[in-house]
């Protein structure tokens, strides 16, 4: 299983121009974390890499590298976040060990956050739908309706899912009108600004609401 | 395809209003989406299927370099805005500001998305004449 991970992490390092012991060599703990750490992943995929001590991110869309500093694992702020949780509970120690619990609570910050990124891509959404391709608008309404996903599980103290999970749980609900307007109701606007954003046409067609098409991207 | 001049200030002008607001990164990355969607409809290069399948406007970039109509550094400060966008998604900003960590890649992706598309309206014009 390692094997099979770290073969698919070296791949990912090759198309950056990178090696394993490159990184090795900079970074004191190197975290798989997403779909690959889950083995969840596709083959179109990226690797997400967390990296402890000083270095550059990158995003070159087949490899995310995030670095973090080692402080970061003693503060309440960064271990209740988002990445965090996640980490804790999905990461896969490549070099290193962990040195903190394996599951932590959401911070009340981490559900803030959530709910203000939310309604900021909602709005900037709504703001430049017209100039949006279809595919675009797609991936646009994919990523906040992944929030919104995201927002529920933290609502419920639980850690966020890589998104090919997210996407699976999205498929298999029967009513997903309801499920949004659900999470969102008690969340003050949220829900009148994701429901404008759900109602808007994917392409050049009379608004739909209950189709909700995606691309089946990981 | 034919190239028009209305499809290329459509992408000058989606590249000009990527530095409108930059507090905001769901706005930002939404923006770098209506670029993508304008280099798309341009036409100057065709994508395969496999390409399709999971692009964005780095990978457009990537294309649009690899057959010489841009400079590689733009993919280069895409990427790196990306990484802002991400690292502020994931609340790990370090109490910089978005815009203070985006601002010169997004002014230097503007200036070779322009000096691009004025070379490729003068091949356009000179191929039409």
């Amino acid at each position: 299983m390692l094997k099979k991970l770290t073969n698919r992490v070296d791949d990912a390092l090759k198309t950056a121009g990178l090696t394993w012991m490159d990184l090795s060599a900079r970074a004191e703990q190197i975290i798989l974390f997403g779909s690959t750490a889950v083995g969840c992943d596709r083959p179109d995929s990226d690797v997400d890499l967390l990296c402890v001590g000083e270095g550059k991110d990158l995003d070159t869309g087949r490899l995310h590298l995030l670095w973090i500093k080692n402080q970061c694992f003693r503060d309440p702020l960064w271990l209740g976040s988002e990445i965090g949780t996640h980490v804790a509970q999905y990461g896969v120690w490549l070099k290193g060990k962990p040195t903190f619990a394996a599951s932590s609570a959401p911070h009340p910050r981490a559900l803030e956050r959530k709910r203000e990124r939310i309604f900021r891509r909602a709005h900037a959404l709504l703001r430049n739908w017209a100039a949006l391709s279809p595919r675009f608008r797609a991936a646009q309404r994919r990523k906040l309706r992944l929030d919104v996903q995201r927002l529920e599980l933290l609502q419920r103290g639980l850690a966020v899912k890589p998104n090919p999970l997210l996407d699976q749980n999205w498929r298999n609900k029967r009513n997903r009108v309801k499920w949004l307007k659900a999470v969102l109701s008690g969340e003050g606007d949220l829900w009148r600004v994701v429901e404008s954003v759900m109602k808007m046409p994917l392409g050049n067609r009379l608004p739909r609401f209950e189709h909700l098409q995606e691309p089946s991207c990981g | 395809m034919t190239i028009t001049s209305k499809a290329i200030d459509a992408v000058v002008d989606a590249a000009e209003d990527l530095s409108w607001d930059l507090s905001d990164p769901q706005d930002v990355d939404s923006k770098m989406d209506v670029l993508a969607s304008a280099l798309l409809d341009l036409g100057a290069i065709s994508f395969t299927r496999d390409e399709k399948k999971r692009f964005d406007l780095y990978d457009i970039l990537v294309k649009y370099a690899k057959e010489g109509l841009i400079d590689d550094s733009a993919a280069g400060y895409c990427s790196e805005i990306n990484n802002g966008i991400r690292r502020f998604d994931y609340d790990m900003h370090d109490g910089d500001s978005f815009r203070e960590r985006i601002a010169d890649e997004v002014d230097a992706l503007q200036d070779e998305i322009k000096t691009a598309m004025k070379k490729l309206e003068k091949n356009v014009k000179k191929a039409n004449e």
